[in-house]
């Protein structure tokens, strides 16, 4: 019996500011209305592995699926093996473990003088008949952030065919999610992302990650 | 939804200052104009140096203090006070460009600025404009000029005064309905830091469209020197939104026209620039009616500002201008003047853009 478990390791850098929000319940008058997710002990900006899968799921579903799904659970075979199917019972779970990436150059941030891992962008709407201005101040996690990126293949009887082709669909999710952008408003310049040092690596069992890993290097 | 992704550049080229705020500003006890500079110093370092040299207390009394004379509250006051010479506190500095006083001033020195509003930086402290500025910018270009949009009724007038009717463009999700977020599909990027150097204070002229006169009032702002380059990417999502980014330079043009004959014609012919490219407003100063359907607020807006008497407008209020060095063209563009007046008047805001598809 083949089991193996891949191990995809890279690293986030942001080219942009990301703000992946969360709850606001406790916002002061006058201070950030829209604060990001961070890591509770350290109180460092995080990038939860929940938003790097479900952008990614997103972004390859209009890629892959032949149909328009209209719901996670409409996904076609492709999608529904990686990233699971609750409504499919050949794939309830997905082949990929998505982790959640911390921040990993904070001593290089902190030479640059930087006063604090996030910032305060303050924005706003102006009402384009009264010309009213609507402030509001937004988080970011600050640019040229580096994030410590995981993700975990699984390798099994079933899936061994398939390894290649999967890996395929990764990178593909990969280079979308980099044309695309990562957490909120992003259309207006937020979470603009790059990949960086990808490599494979078989971290449990035996699988011959020499193929991967020339994809990995050749395609991002 | 068919997806496809096309990325253009967006250079944008600024025909006179520009100011983007961050929301914040600096006191005239956080910055020390000496030998042609206005300099910002990194007021943490600032404070720490004072500490180490045993000048804290000194300095809190001066930070609390108002003394009579205006030049007497400035930071450099207390450092020549107290005989400090040190100058190395971080920050950044900005060249005088000369133009900043005020006419008629009583302290004559230079320097004898008050607030300066901050431009927009990153967590590095280099300057940039954000995308969404832009991307407001050139919103404000299609709203007036698309037919299906401007032709319509903009105005709710539910409510105590009449307003934008904020839902006339389908935007965000809604149950049961397919997502169709036009502007969802135009994505505008920050731009690419510049450097502190495309910087320079500015100050604010009203000029009215009844005298003729222009006048200074009492707001600096930093600004992006004209004729800096700036680079953006603008990707789109889907068809819809590609041919209208498509068809932006025509309809900044259109824009433009349709602004100038409503407004920009009741005043001087000398304190208008002319374009060279596609014309843009951007950012702080450039007037209500660059970042509205002017047509449909018209009458509004001066509704708005009829109490109190100071701030009421007349008519369509004044055309805001700004003061800087005339700087020659560099080779590239012709003609060889960017403005019309001899007495350094820019229209604030004004830039000009050129757009392409990148191919790749």
């Amino acid at each position: 019996m083949a089991f193996a478990k891949i191990q995809v390791t890279g690293q986030i850098r942001l080219e942009t500011g990301l703000h992946i929000g969360t709850s606001n319940a406790f916002a002061a008058i006058g201070a950030t209305d829209s604060p990001v997710i961070k890591d509770p002990i350290t109180n460092l900006p995080i990038i939860p592995g929940s938003s790097i899968k479900g952008k990614m799921r997103t972004l390859l579903a209009r890629v892959y699926n032949t149909t328009l799904a209209e719901k996670p659970g409409d996904d076609g075979e492709i999608i529904s093996r990686l990233f699971g199917n609750s409504s499919d019972k050949n794939y309830k779970v997905g082949r990929l473990i998505f982790r959640d990436a911390f921040l990993t150059n904070k001593d290089d941030l902190d030479s640059r003088d930087v006063k604090s891992y996030t910032e305060v962008k303050f924005e706003n709407t102006i009402d384009r008949i009264t010309a009213e201005a609507n402030p509001r101040q937004i988080e970011r996690a600050i640019r040229d952030s580096v994030f410590g990126f995981e993700l975990i293949y699984e390798v099994t009887d079933k899936s061994q065919a398939q390894v290649e082709e999967d890996f395929k669909v990764i990178l593909d999710g990969l280079k979308l999610l980099e044309l695309d952008y990562l957490g909120g408003s992003g259309s207006r310049g937020y979470g603009k992302v790059v990949f960086e040092d990808l490599k494979a690596n078989t971290v449990f069992g035996n699988y011959d990650v020499s193929r991967l890993n020339e994809l990995l290097t050749t395609e991002v | 939804m068919k997806t496809e992704y096309r990325t253009f550049q967006f250079s944008l080229l600024s025909m006179a200052p520009i100011h983007i705020g961050s929301g914040d500003k600096y006191t005239s006890r956080e910055f020390i104009y000496e030998n042609g500079y206005f300099y910002f110093p990194d007021m943490g370092k600032f404070y720490n140096r004072m500490v180490e040299k045993g000048y804290d207390q000194k300095f809190e009394r001066f930070l609390q203090e108002r003394k009579a004379r205006a030049s007497n509250n400035r930071l450099i006051s207390f450092l020549l006070d107290n005989r400090i010479s040190d100058r190395d506190f971080g920050g950044y500095r900005i060249k005088e460009t000369g133009l900043e006083t005020e006419e008629n001033d009583n302290d004559s020195k230079l320097g004898a600025i008050n607030e300066v509003v901050k431009f927009m930086r990153d967590p590095f402290g280099t300057p940039y404009i954000p995308g969404s500025s832009l991307k407001g910018a050139i919103r404000t270009i299609l709203m007036n000029t698309n037919p299906d949009w401007n032709n319509k009724k903009v105005v709710d007038t539910r409510g105590k005064r009449p307003k934008e009717n904020k839902n006339m463009i389908s935007w965000g999700a809604k149950k049961g309905k397919e997502f169709n977020d036009l502007f969802n599909a135009i994505r505008v990027s920050d731009s690419k830091p510049f450097s502190n150097e495309s910087l320079i204070l500015v100050q604010k002229w009203d000029c009215s469209a009844k005298s003729l006169k222009v006048k200074p009032l009492p707001l600096y702002r930093e600004a992006i020197a004209p004729l800096t380059k700036v680079e953006f990417t603008i990707t789109t999502t889907t068809a819809e939104a590609a041919s209208l980014i498509e068809k932006l330079e025509d309809k900044a043009l259109e824009f433009y026209k349709g602004y100038k004959n409503f407004f920009l014609k009741d005043f001087p012919e000398d304190k208008i620039q002319d374009n060279i490219d596609y014309p843009i407003y951007l950012g702080a100063g450039s007037g209500a009616w660059t970042k509205t359907i002017f047509k449909q607020a018209n009458g509004i807006i001066q509704d708005r500002h009829r109490k109190p008497v100071q701030t009421k407008m007349k008519g369509k209020g004044v055309l805001k201008l700004t003061k800087a060095p005339i700087l020659k063209q560099d080779d590239s563009v012709q003609p060889s003047k960017l403005i019309k007046n001899d007495e350094s008047f820019y229209e604030m805001g004004k830039a000009n853009f050129m757009i392409k598809e990148i191919t790749k």
